[in-house]
């Protein structure tokens, strides 16, 4: 059932072209009608050949939904074709997927081991994810191809001699260093050289993959922006350039009484004031930044002079997040601030995901699929929403542990993740319970996707202990407009479907009742 | 003719135009030719911070050849401050070769105008900088 990459770019590119053909039959031209549905035929018999046999319904549907004039298609075509769409969109996101074009790949990671088989292992398992893996054998390849291909991130073996000259040649990229074992030597080693990450072989596929995202991550997160207040021009200029060569955007204010006007432009990591200023000094800026709702969090860096106890001790009573003193060492001050940042932007991260399965947590899910709402009503286009559920999963946690229900969310983490479209918002609702939001979707669009989802589901075999069960789960779907305007009437109403569901024998989608 | 560009008038608050040069008779030409502006002067690009932070001018003339900071770090600098950001900056240099006007340009300076002066064109990039007629 899986589609070669070739196979699925020729589908995506025929269900494309299905649609403009549909779009201009509507005009009622029996020429332009019959190119449609030749089309529709097309990708049915393709579909069928490439074994995407969902793909291959939708469009025989069309098929033949589309021998009666346009006048009577209603919107069932614009359903089918969507769903089609949607199927043909996914074959983008198969895991056996090798050999996708780079456009199609999540990133770049540049492999280097001199050991022939564990080069082999780490670059299939980083395409599992599917992001691309250059693999080369030594720093001189690695340089070679690095410069040739500009890699996201790397990943290298600890026993290379050379590492920090192919980090600094390639502009830094964050890397992981492979070592062989885990002691804490070893990986203070490699942080010294600047790793990130640790990995110990050999290698295990799931840790890897987390590392391979982690990555990916960071390598996409912009540079730290830096907002440096001093009120002489000198400190400014001297210390905003060293900032910048350590890999920060720094941007300037020589004027502290302005700082809540630019903040809001500026929207910084972290500020970094100077104790002592005219006409507002550092304690005094601090105490009004920490006055306004909307900066509470944001960290603060004073620099000042070490000798006196009281006026770090006061720094802190009016909300400093760090007091550095003015003659230290860049490379401290580098590593306090951008320490700093790095953990502020963790925590944020950790508030809103949830670790196991990286799904939303509730209310950030709730927030997004507000804002997916607004603009589905705005733009007057269709929104579903999925509530799943685990079938069984007290007893599995009861039977196998929750060891064995953590993997099973893991587990449903993942094929969430390789099911769906960039855009489908998801989040962890309670325990077991897991929403989907479908933009651009009706129910009977979102509906097969989720039944889909859960036929593989029941296909997955986890093992715990030696022991293999399989897990299911309930649905239920709702959309809008045809389910309610509200959120809530949404989650109502799929509830209410899932419930039903459950009531109905459990391991079923419905999206009606 | 309401807004007369002639602040002698003194129907508007005059503008203020920052020379940055370490080349003392230049700039004293410079601050010659925009006698009707309200023009200060710093030696180096350093001195032109400090200058533009206190003086907060309407438009920056500046060399880029100067010792301590050249023009083009010091507006890299000017850049960094969202207070400053927005002052037009025209630079005035012998330094008139591609490198150096590529340079000036990408860090938002307006124009890169060669010395010898060329009087007529200099005023005429001033008024527009300025935005007025």
């Amino acid at each position: 059932m899986n589609a070669s990459p070739h196979d699925a770019h020729v589908l995506r590119e025929l269900a494309s072209a299905l649609g403009k053909a549909i779009a201009e039959a509507r005009g009622g031209e029996v020429l332009r009608i019959k190119a449609a549905r030749d089309l529709a035929g097309e990708v049915r018999d393709h579909a069928r050949a490439a074994g995407l046999e969902l793909l291959a319904a939708h469009a025989s549907r069309l098929f033949a939904l589309l021998a009666v004039p346009p006048a009577r298609w209603g919107v069932t075509v614009d359903e089918v074709l969507a769903a089609a769409s949607y199927e043909a969109e996914r074959t983008k996101l198969r895991p056996s997927s090798y050999g996708l074009p780079a456009t199609l790949l999540a990133g770049r990671i540049l492999v280097v081991d001199p050991d022939a088989t564990t080069r082999t292992t780490t670059s299939d398992a980083i395409r599992a994810n599917l992001v691309e893996a250059i693999s080369t054998g030594s720093i001189e390849e690695a340089l070679h191809e690095g410069l040739r291909r500009h890699p996201d991130a790397m990943i290298v073996n600890a026993d290379l001699e050379g590492i920090e000259r192919l980090h600094a040649a390639l502009g830094k990229p964050p890397f992981a260093i492979l070592g062989r074992d885990g002691l804490t030597s070893h990986r203070a080693a490699a942080a010294k050289k600047g790793a990130s990450l640790y990995v110990q072989r050999p290698i295990d596929t799931e840790e890897l993959s987390v590392t391979v995202r982690r990555l990916l991550d960071r390598a996409r997160t912009p540079r730290p922006k830096v907002l440096l207040v001093d009120d002489s021009p000198h400190r400014l200029v001297d210390l905003s350039r060293k900032l910048d060569g350590e890999g920060m955007t720094v941007q300037t204010l020589s004027d502290p009484t302005r700082v809540l006007e630019v903040l809001d432009e500026i929207r910084p990591d972290l500020v970094l004031v100077e104790a002592k200023m005219e006409p507002l000094d550092g304690w005094e800026l601090c105490a009004v930044l920490r006055t306004a709702p909307e900066w509470q969090d944001l960290p603060i860096v004073f620099l000042g002079d070490s000798e006196d106890p009281e006026s770090r001790a006061a720094a802190f009573r009016v909300g400093a997040d760090d007091f550095v003193p003015r003659a230290n060492d860049l490379r401290e001050l580098t590593a306090r601030l951008l320490g700093r940042i790095e953990r502020t932007r963790l925590l944020r991260d950790r508030g809103d995901r949830d670790f196991l399965t990286g799904l939303l947590r509730r209310s950030a899910f709730l927030n997004g699929f507000s804002s997916l709402l607004n603009q589905a009503r705005r733009r007057n286009r269709p929104l579903a929403l999925a509530i799943l559920d685990l079938d069984h999963f007290k007893q599995v946690n009861d039977r196998f542990g929750h060891l064995a229900g953590d993997r099973v969310l893991v587990a449903v983490g993942k094929l969430l993740a390789d099911h769906l479209r960039g855009e489908d918002l998801r989040g962890r609702w309670g325990g077991e319970e897991i929403v989907i939001a479908f933009p651009e979707s009706t129910r009977e669009t979102a509906a097969p996707a989720v039944r889909r989802m859960l036929e593989d589901m029941a296909k997955l075999a986890i093992e715990d202990d030696g022991e293999v069960f399989h897990v299911t789960f309930s649905a239920g779907v709702a959309s809008f407009p045809g389910d309610g305007p509200q959120p809530m009437d949404l989650f109502a109403t799929a509830d209410r479907r899932l419930y039903l569901a459950k009531r109905l024998g459990r391991a079923r989608v419905l999206s009606e009742g | 003719m309401a807004a007369l560009p002639s602040p002698l008038f003194g129907a508007e608050p005059r503008k203020r135009i920052l020379v940055v040069d370490d080349d003392e008779p230049t700039a004293r030409i410079l601050g010659h030719f925009l006698r009707g502006y309200d023009v200060d002067l710093a030696g180096n690009g350093l001195e032109g911070i400090e200058r533009a932070i206190a003086h907060r001018p309407d438009l920056i003339l500046a060399d880029v050849w100067m010792p301590e900071l050249d023009g083009i770090e010091m507006v890299r600098q000017l850049h960094r401050d969202p207070t400053l950001a927005h002052v037009p900056v025209i630079f005035v240099s012998a330094a008139g070769d591609a490198q150096h006007v590529a340079a000036a340009i990408s860090v938002g300076a307006r124009h890169f105008l060669a010395k010898p002066i060329d009087v007529k064109k200099l005023l005429g990039l001033v008024r527009k900088a300025l935005g007025v007629p």
